[in-house]
């Protein structure tokens, strides 16, 4: 029988974790399982849809791939930590909001992370590379135009804001 | 006139704070206490015999809680009419990737590899996989017993002609007077059309989580009409309605899948087996192999026309490949209806229609956005545009000639506040139709009417306080903003602030019946039902505690004692007229060496009435135009021999940001709809131009003309390679 | 997906240990973007997987123009593709690099595990084949250089033994002058996997061809470099008559699988059409 209780210890939205388990079980199912983060969304569980988007050191990687073996001592940034502590959006969060850039919501969890890492590397995109990077999240819902607003908006908010 | 409205301020949806921080919870984001964990066994066969089937070593395997076959749960069928599909096949499987077997473990992985351990004798029989050669007199029958099947009424059906014929609907004039208009006209073309399966592609897959607590079974679902999924499971399990109790209240997109159901039927027998909370939830290897993709078809349409162009008669002959099952379809007659859309738009005297829906071995098809429209709205537009070409005719003009027009209705009496020519005339400038194009771009159009379907719901609105009131409604909310339109519309008619007004969705075993979401009756339906609730409420309270003038916190003195509560139904009655108009204008460039289809610019313009939700409204329009371009250009559900040559995301492609072209959307006229204040559905609505219009186009840039879908490269290719 | 033991070694000679003792029951894991996908499907199912993160040897990415470019093994496509000293020094290797997938993908996904899972859809190796790239590969027995060009023997196979780990390729300097660059034909999604794509390098001194590399990923079972349509190119001027009889030598080297992004003859015929249209891009590039 392959390993099932391995003590791998890592840091979740600036929390440290510790969770004894099959190394092998992807990210996704840890999170959403074994820490009640379901905000981290399975949709295609093959790396193309990026519903699973989270930060890894703060790059953006698919939870759906990765064995939670790997995260040993990383740090993993889901969608629940974007909002600050008191619950106040982000940039990110509330240019979807109130662009419409969501519509059922299931890959928007996914969205949201994939454009907080845009914006941290890139922070005044042209609609060209939005549209290059959102290329991995997927939405049937809203054609993608409302989204690629949305994050247009939110790096416009962040230049508003003093750093 | 529409009614001027406060609601051009574009909304904030009321659920988009849960939906932008991940804390809006989806029916596979509950893990009760004690879960287990559901894998299904499918047939690898399309038509086979059950010879037995060993779970011993599924059963033994640690962490294993229960293994059900078909054996142990008995002949249960199921379906949203015709009740033809097992829960767990017995003697028989009819498709791969009919469920066999069923699993509930201590972990995703016992349960899979359980399901590895089940060893299945299967003996195979001949299969078919064309539905024309499905109806022929010595093709294998894939359903000998039909004469056994049962209705969701709990009755048997009249038997068609051949057993593998699942439904043949036949609509409008006699076959004697369609041959004579015919032979009295100038010129008859006649064209035949084939389009694929094609997958919704929602991001959420199907799922439940079920538990029982004493009798009572508990059912979170993905499924976007709660009481029917009720009344579906207690049929088909003989579990009392009133002892089911259906929750769901996110949905991780519809786009029609998600009206059926499979794994709530497994899980419920799991669940009982086990004494345990189960989850279901498919993979999408799954999705793709099982759970009810757009009907193929293959379409041939006549029209006879003057020698001025003026449509005199139109028949199409539709059959569809139905796969192993009819439990998709929810009509009664079970084809999928919008196959009578092919030229709804135009003025024509004389129409027929015959529609087959035919078993096949292959996967069962179920409803996708506009079922049964998509196929025969791309036949008709591409058949109008062949009329065109033929007759030398502009086709704008010709459609022109030809389109319904404002109070003269169709033969059946509807489309009678027809907004055809204007949505056509401002699609086609949206792309500046009369400048002739560059070579090697072209512009094409496509216009179309969409009908709202019939359905009935109701809320419960309680005022808490002169400024607080709250609707409930078992609603699910599949993405199209239905709390927030329910909120809208509520507090527009009790004349308050949004911001007074909650909606509230509740379970089966609270709310008051809906219908669901389904045939773009939501706004129509649970909004008239919130505005009727809201002025019965109105006349409840006095004018005065509504008129706008309480301040906040203030009960002002009044006889009202709070809560008050009031229900209201309303009901969207078969055959209301609620037309709505649309028409899709593009500009593509075809690559003449590689077929190549870029689509510079398109133009979508929607008849619309009163818009109550406006980013909603824009994004089911924007969406719906995705939903399309994915359709026309690369959507396919490729089946060889039965099986699903599509096994990933990766390899059923759906389109990405820097696939989409800019779009115009234009909200045209100010005729209103059935809805309330005026409104409009548009949910099944952007997607039904566009593939027609983008074939159009491209006949019009290279002179290549394809009559299927997909309209991928290589087709263009090929093509240019024929014309060079 | 079955679950496996997961190791963690942290040096080359620890791995090689592990994959002695393990056998064929062991997988490696650099990015998991393969393995993991392959895992899930049912279609690899290791009982061991022995994860390279924190072998030091094999990260890394190095590069001066004399000695060229080192890319670890660990090195993420997303790496590549940012990398300064790669866009100065192998910019048609940046370019091909923002070609795979998804920037999410990219992020995960490393040179070794693209070199190693010899997907012949993949878009790193045609173009380290234009390069002349050559992969470092550590055995029992020591260490082995072989050319990319010369590591694919069949579909998802290379010529790696069980018990060899790539731990690096190396990109040689440049011919000076080379104008290299990139073309995926993306008929369906921009996310897809190519229906054929084409990598190629020129050199070009007084108006002739002095160097030429052609390479094609979605071809056949392996990305092929086509060398025949290169000797069509050297020695010749930059005309269109030049470029269009070497882009025509191509599909006749090719033989490619028909599967959801094209027929066989059609990504034939892409594939001339692309290496054209690139080697054209390329002679402009020059002249401007």
């Amino acid at each position: 029988m392959p390993d099932s209780g391995k003590r791998i210890t890592f840091t979740v939205n600036g929390l440290e974790r510790d969770v004894v388990t099959a190394p092998a079980r992807p990210i996704l199912d840890v999170l959403r399982e074994d820490l009640g983060l379901t905000g981290t969304k399975e949709g295609c569980s093959v790396g193309v849809c990026g519903a699973c988007s989270v930060l890894i050191d703060g790059q953006l990687m698919s939870a759906c791939l990765i064995p939670v073996g790997e995260l040993e001592g990383r740090a993993v940034t889901t969608v629940e930590g974007l909002a600050d502590e008191d619950g106040r959006l982000s940039a990110v969060q509330q240019a979807f909001l109130t662009c419409g850039g969501f519509q059922c919501g299931i890959c928007t969890p996914g969205q949201v992370v994939a454009a907080t890492a845009l914006l941290a590397e890139c922070p005044a995109p042209s609609p060209e590379q939005v549209r290059d990077w959102m290329m991995g999240n997927l939405c049937r819902c809203t054609g993608y135009y409302s989204i690629v607003s949305a994050v247009l908006e939110a790096a416009a908010a962040g230049r508003e804001e003093p750093a | 006139m529409t009614v001027q409205l406060p609601f051009s301020r574009p909304e904030v949806r009321h659920e988009g704070h849960l939906k932008v921080t991940g804390s809006a919870k989806y029916t596979g984001d509950h893990y009760p206490p004690g879960l287990l964990h559901v894998a299904c066994l499918s047939s690898p066969h399309a038509h086979a015999l059950i010879r037995g089937v060993d779970t011993s070593g599924a059963r033994d395997l640690p962490g294993v809680h229960a293994v059900l076959t078909g054996a142990d749960i008995g002949d249960v069928r199921f379906g949203r009419f015709l009740r033809d599909l097992p829960v767990l096949a017995t003697d028989r499987v009819r498709f791969i990737g009919q469920r066999v077997a069923a699993v509930a473990a201590e972990t995703r992985e016992a349960a899979e590899e359980a399901v590895r351990l089940i060893d299945v004798e299967y003996e195979d029989i001949p299969a078919v996989y064309d539905p024309r050669e499905a109806l022929t007199a010595d093709a294998p029958v894939l359903h000998p017993e039909a004469a056994g099947y049962l209705t969701m009424r709990g009755d048997g059906r009249e038997l068609p002609e051949h057993l593998n014929l699942q439904g043949d609907l036949v609509a409008g004039r006699s076959e004697e007077e369609m041959a004579s208009a015919f032979a009295a006209a100038d010129r008859v073309f006649e064209h035949t059309f084939r389009t694929p399966r094609q997958h919704q592609g929602y991001i959420e897959p199907h799922g439940a989580v079920v538990w029982f607590e004493g009798d009572t079974c508990h059912v979170i679902s993905t499924n976007k009409a709660p009481f029917t999924l009720r009344a579906h499971l207690a049929t088909a399990t003989g579990h009392p309605a009133e002892q089911i109790v259906v929750y769901n209240r996110f949905i991780g997109g519809d786009f029609g899948g998600k009206g059926f159901s499979l794994d709530e039927f497994v899980a419920f027998y799991l669940a009982r087996a086990t004494g345990r909370p189960v989850r279901s939830v498919m993979s999408y290897v799954e999705e793709l192999s099982g759970a009810g993709p757009r009907h193929a078809a293959e379409l041939t349409l006549r029209t006879a026309v003057s020698s001025d162009g003026i449509f005199l008669a139109h028949s199409a002959d539709v059959v569809f490949d139905g796969g192993a099952y009819a439990a998709g379809k929810a009509a009664p007659d079970l084809v999928p209806h919008g196959g009578l859309d092919t030229m709804s738009a135009y003025s024509i005297a004389a129409t027929r229609h015959r529609l087959r829906t035919v078993y096949t071995n292959s996967v069962p098809g179920g409803h996708m956005r506009a079922p049964g429209e998509v196929q025969a709205v791309f036949a008709g537009e591409t058949h109008v545009d062949l009329i065109a070409g033929e007759l030398g005719l502009d086709p704008v003009e010709l459609r022109r000639r030809n389109l319904l027009r404002p109070g003269s209705p169709a033969p059946d009496g509807t489309g009678a506040q027809s907004a055809a020519g204007e949505v056509l005339s401002r699609a086609a400038e949206g792309v500046d139709w009369a400048t002739q194009p560059t070579r090697g771009r072209g512009t094409g159009i496509a216009v179309y009417r969409r009908k709202g379907g019939a359905g009935r719901g109701g809320v419960v609105l309680r005022a808490l306080a002169p400024d607080r009131f709250e609707i409930v409604t078992g609603a699910a909310d599949q993405g199209a903003g239905t709390v927030t339109m329910i909120a809208r519309v509520a507090a527009t008619a009790l004349g308050v602030d949004e911001s007074c007004v909650e909606v509230v969705q509740q379970p089966t075993a609270v709310a008051m019946f809906d219908q669901g979401a389904g045939a773009s009756r939501v706004t129509r339906v649970l909004g008239e039902a919130a505005r009727l609730a809201a002025l019965d409420m109105r006349d409840v309270l006095a004018g005065d505690v509504l008129a706008g003038a309480v301040p906040a916190g203030a009960v002002p003195a009044c006889a009202v004692e709070f809560p008050v509560e009031v229900t209201r139904e309303a009901e969207a009655p078969r055959g209301e007229a609620s037309d709505t108009f649309g028409a899709v204008a593009v500009e593509v460039e075809v690559d003449e060496l590689t077929g190549q289809i870029t689509v510079v610019r398109a133009a979508l313009a929607a008849d619309t009435g009163t818009v109550i939700n406006p980013l909603s409204h824009r994004g089911q329009l924007e969406g719906g135009f995705a939903f399309g371009l994915g359709a026309a250009l690369m959507e396919e559900l490729p089946v060889e021999d039965g099986q699903v040559l599509a096994g990933s995301l990766g390899d059923y492609k759906l389109p990405t940001a820097p696939d989409m072209p800019p779009l115009t959307v234009i909200n045209v006229g100010d005729t209103p709809g059935p809805g309330p204040f005026g409104a409009k559905p548009v949910g099944e609505f952007g997607n039904l131009g566009v593939a027609p219009a983008i074939g159009n186009a491209v006949a019009r840039a290279v002179g290549v003309r394809l009559q299927q879908l997909p309209l991928p490269a290589e087709a263009v290719w090929a093509g240019l390679a024929e014309r060079a | 997906m079955r679950l496996f033991d997961y190791h963690r070694p942290t040096t080359v000679g620890e791995t090689s240990a592990l994959m002695a003792e393990l056998g064929d029951e062991a997988a490696l894991l650099a990015g998991g973007t393969s393995l993991m996908n392959l895992a899930k499907l049912g279609l690899a199912e290791p009982a061991h997987v022995i994860a390279l993160r924190d072998v030091d040897e094999l990260h890394g990415l190095d590069g001066d123009p004399v000695q060229g470019l080192r890319l670890g093994a660990m090195t993420t496509l997303r790496a590549v593709e940012t990398s300064e000293s790669v866009r100065a020094l192998a910019p048609g290797l940046a370019e091909a690099a923002h070609h795979v997938a998804t920037v999410r993908i990219r992020n995960q996904a490393t040179v070794g595990g693209n070199l190693v899972h010899a997907d012949p859809n993949q878009d790193l190796p045609p173009m380290l084949m234009v390069y002349d790239a050559v992969a470092r590969i550590t055995g029992p027995d020591g260490v082995r250089t072989v050319p990319v060009a010369d590591m694919f023997v069949g579909f998802f196979e290379s010529v790696l033994e069980p018990d060899e780990i790539l731990d690096s390729v190396s990109v040689p300097p440049c011919a000076p002058g080379l104008r290299s660059g990139y073309l995926k034909f993306l008929p369906r999604t921009q996310d897809d996997y190519s229906t054929i794509a084409v990598a190629a390098g020129l050199q070009v001194r007084d108006g002739r061809i002095t160097h030429a590399r052609i390479a094609v990923a979605g071809g056949g079972s392996t990305a092929v470099r086509c060398r025949a349509a290169e000797t069509a190119l050297v020695g010749n001027g930059t005309d269109d008559a030049t470029l269009t009889a070497a882009a025509d030598i191509v599909p006749g080297l090719l033989d490619p699988v028909a599967d959801g992004r094209g027929s066989s003859g059609y990504k034939r015929d892409m594939a001339r059409v692309c290496t054209q249209r690139l080697l054209q891009r390329l002679v402009a590039e020059g002249a401007a």
